[in-house]
């Protein structure tokens, strides 16, 4: 990008910023969508490089979970915002993705007219530090509702999911007729999650039709860190000094409606570097300049000292200090009240570990629960405690935990989710069975049944002889893993007979399978009829 | 009206005779009051072979399913040309072919083949798996085998595939969700693999047909046994053939290498009627029929006849 004096060119120019930014954007959000719905090489590939681009998860999975400094997204993309401002936030963040998508739908629907608004800097500061206080004292239930991935990831699981399976249900049903034999996308959920996620979502396409990117500036935790580095990048969008006519047309179409046409400013920590800007000023008034570089034409007056920015300061050491005092209080209130505390039965998921490092470093953003082939996964509410809110758990009402799958510990941005290899997951033990003898159908019935034991992997369900030719359910706790397969296929309405109750702390189950399976030969002689 | 408009009027009710038996009317209605067209009483004379079961030894089991195959008429005395075709594999579990959970993948495939040599207009094959579906039908290998085949893979895992069916003449198992591709096929051709379970001693022919209903569950909860005796009430298959290459012997039906034993018995059944395919597979796993309660009560619903001694029974070497 050349520094001042925009060619008579520099139209086409942003023209084609504009088509480069709305063109990765695009890419990027059908990259997030494929990869998350289909499985294979490729899409996780994509999937991870993409996630691992996410911001604040990428902060989280090397600060807080201990994953690895290298390769981790965050550092490349505050270099980026340091020196073009927040790119990242119309082109690799998918909810802001989503928000220029409604955006555009809705300029094609109505025109909508933006106009300048202030910084918000104190709602936002005070949200944000607020959020990360909160998440710091091991309770990321605001950051989790926050941030940008996981609302895109909650979208996508509790939105686009249950659509495409409403539609392709359809297409199914009509491919019938031609002897294609297809399957639906599937999902299963409790509507409570969906619901709330159409509520989060409609409030915020209601803000971004009025306002823009209002929730980008005020809310967003990401937004708020890349603003902070965003103040002075290398190069951002400014005034060509003496070519505005103040007609406002780039005010009215910026939607982080940060130009300021009085003062003659566009405020890069706003700025979402969407380029709409310089192409709807008819007098070439904007251009894309380096901050940075001495200029010759330009006189760099001393400024002088300026009250308001000393208030900022100290304003600033205020809130730090408040918000590392909300983190201690937090914390502590976190610890007497058992903030994270589950819920008898419930079950963890493999590669959490322990429940507080788990409710401490996931943010909910369900993609687990999205790419789960058994849908066990799924969000609770305060099954985790008030700091476990929307955090997934092993729900073996929908399905068990399959054994040879590790799929939601190799797609977790945060980490919370260690990626544990299968092997490894088999030989954990993510809570223990047992069996409730009155509720079992071959009791009640004294009928012949065995579904639990028919599908346990470790044989730590199995069954005995009973009485006649009846067999009973026998359960070896030592080498039960906790996988639920044994709950899930129960046949018994209600109250099951046989469950998991899951651990606080996952442990090593005693593992007794051998490397191969114990072949005999033995061909009959004669045949046995 | 004269000769040519005649014409043009008998040709166009010839075209749209033709465009509706293609749609399946009438005759799939007719073939849905004949569902039980397996059991051997119930076939045209023509098509009885001159033996009630093959059973097969010593080979791989492409190899025995040729050898049975030939021993019953070949499969043209089972698949007509033009007709469509169900293989349903035991594909339950998102285990390898070798652990002895699931059918093997080549008999499969050899199943297939001789469909599409006997011009059979579509092979499907399908399995309502108790694993996730799209992991079971590839890990077990039977999706590439029915590929190589010329079958089709057909999903089992959403419940609009299934239809009511209303089960004459049953006492649990009453009215049952089917997958619709059994209830519309001409020929159904049941493959199992012969494996211990943990509370119906064996499973087979009969158990194996529980992978075409929805609600696996009702069976559990409602007397199993009973209920899978009743489903052949419904519809019972064209022909059984009984996978006993390897033969899982305890720790089924999943089987794990803890408390799990494999018997290499290299067998094979095969049987238009599917009460004495399971007896015979009884027999080979080591168990009386008479002890198998569902092969019992099957029997006594006239599904077919597990008095193996009344049969004519091929015994093949190969």
């Amino acid at each position: 990008m050349k520094g001042r004096a925009m060619k008579a060119n520099s139209k086409s120019l942003f023209r084609t910023l504009r088509l480069a930014r709305t063109g990765i954007a695009g890419l990027v959000f059908i990259l997030f969508y494929l990869s998350i719905s289909f499985t294979g090489p490729l899409y996780k590939n994509i999937l991870d490089t993409l996630t691992s681009l996410q911001f604040l998860p990428s902060f989280i999975n090397v600060a807080v979970a201990g994953g690895a400094w290298i390769g981790a997204g965050f550092f490349p993309v505050l270099l980026l915002t340091l020196l073009l401002g927040r790119v990242y936030c119309s082109t690799l963040c998918p909810l802001g993705i989503l928000q220029d998508v409604v955006l555009f739908l809705s300029r094609r629907i109505a025109r909508r007219t933006m106009r300048y608004r202030n910084g918000g800097w104190n709602i936002h500061v005070s949200v944000t530090l607020l959020t990360f206080s909160l998440a710091a004292a091991g309770i990321p239930v605001l950051l989790g509702l926050l941030e940008p991935f996981a609302f895109w990831g909650r979208t996508y699981r509790d939105v686009i999911v249950p659509l495409g399976r409403l539609i392709s249900t359809g297409l199914v049903e009509a491919m019938k007729s031609f002897r294609i034999y297809l399957s639906p996308v599937p999902f299963e959920g409790e509507p409570g999650a969906v619901f709330m996620t159409v509520i989060l979502l409609a409030a915020l396409v209601l803000l971004t039709v009025r306002y823009g990117r209002w929730y980008c500036n005020r809310l967003c935790p990401a937004g708020c860190v890349l603003r902070a580095v965003s103040i002075r990048p290398a190069w951002s969008i400014r005034f060509v000094p003496d070519k505005c006519t103040s007609c406002g047309s780039c005010a009215s179409i910026c939607r982080s409606g940060c130009i300021d046409i009085e003062a003659q400013t566009v405020f890069s920590d706003r700025c979402v570097v969407c380029f709409d800007c310089l192409s709807a000023c008819p007098f070439g008034a904007l251009e894309i300049g380096g901050n940075y570089r001495k200029s010759k034409n330009r006189i760099s007056k001393k400024q002088p000292a300026d009250p308001n920015r000393r208030k900022a300061v100290v304003a600033a050491a205020g809130a730090l200090l408040a918000a590392a005092g909300v983190t201690a209080g937090a914390g502590v209130l976190g610890q007497s009240y058992g903030t994270a505390k589950k819920a008898d039965r419930t079950v963890i998921p493999p590669g959490s570990g322990s429940l507080y490092r788990y409710t401490s470093r996931c943010i909910s953003c369900h993609t687990c629960v999205s790419v789960c082939p058994t849908h066990v996964l799924q969000p609770s509410f305060f099954a985790l405690g008030v700091s476990g809110f929307l955090q997934p758990v092993m729900d073996y009402r929908s399905g068990y935990c399959e054994w040879e799958c590790n799929v939601c510990t190799q797609v977790c941005p945060t980490g919370a989710l260690s990626p544990i290899t299968v092997k490894n997951k088999q030989a954990l033990q993510l809570g223990r069975v047992e069996f409730v003898e009155d509720r079992c159908v071959v009791f009640s019935q004294g009928t012949a049944c065995g579904a639990c034991a028919e599908v346990c992997p470790t044989q730590a369900v199995r069954m005995v002889p009973f009485r006649g030719d009846l067999t009973q359910p026998f359960t070896d706790n030592a080498i039960c893993s906790g996988c639920g397969s044994c709950e899930y296929a129960c046949p018994v309405d209600g109250e099951k007979a046989i469950f998991v109750r899951g651990l606080d702390s996952h442990q090593a189950r005693e593992v007794r399978e051998t490397e191969q399976s114990p072949f005999s030969v033995d061909v009959p002689e004669e045949f046995p009829f | 009206m004269n000769r040519r408009e005649f014409l043009r009027t008998l040709g166009r009710f010839g075209f749209a005779a033709g465009a509706a038996s293609a749609l399946g009317w009438p005759f799939r209605l007719f073939s849905q009051e004949n569902l039980r067209s397996g059991s051997p009483e119930n076939r045209p004379a023509g098509e009885q072979g001159i033996y009630d079961l093959a059973a097969v030894m010593g080979g791989e089991p492409a190899a025995m399913f040729d050898a049975g195959i030939a021993a019953l008429g070949g499969i043209k005395s089972f698949v007509r040309p033009g007709q469509t075709v169900v293989i349903k594999p035991n594909a339950s579990w998102n285990v390898s072919p070798d652990r002895g959970a699931t059918t093997t993948p080549s008999l499969v495939r050899r199943i297939a083949e001789h469909c599409r040599d006997a011009a059979a207009s579509k092979v499907y094959i399908l399995d309502h798996t108790i694993d996730n579906w799209k992991l079971a039908y590839a890990t077990t290998g039977i999706e590439g085998a029915a590929k190589t085949g010329g079958g089709q893979v057909v999903p089992a895992n959403s419940k609009g595939y299934y239809q009511e069916a209303v089960v004459p003449g049953a006492g649990s198992l009453k009215k049952v969700l089917v997958h619709e591709l059994i209830l519309e096929a001409d020929v159904v051709i049941n493959v199992p693999v012969l494996k211990h379970h943990g509370s119906t001693t064996i499973t087979s022919a009969m158990k194996n047909l529980m992978g075409v209903v929805w609600d696996r569950s009702y069976y559990h909860s409602t007397d199993l046994h009973r209920c899978i005796a009743e489903f052949g009430l419904l519809r019972t298959p064209t022909l059984n053939v009984v996978d006993a290459h390897t033969v899982m012997m305890s720790g089924g039906p999943r089987g794990s290498s803890y408390r799990s034993s494999l018997s290499v018995k290299k067998m094979q059944i095969l049987s238009a009627d599917i009460v004495a395919a399971d007896a015979a597979a009884a027999k080979t796993w080591g168990i009386e029929p008479e002890k198998v309660r569902y092969i019992v009560q099957a029997d006594g619903l006239r599904l077919g006849s597990m008095d193996l001694d009344s049969l004519r029974i091929a015994r093949i070497r190969v």
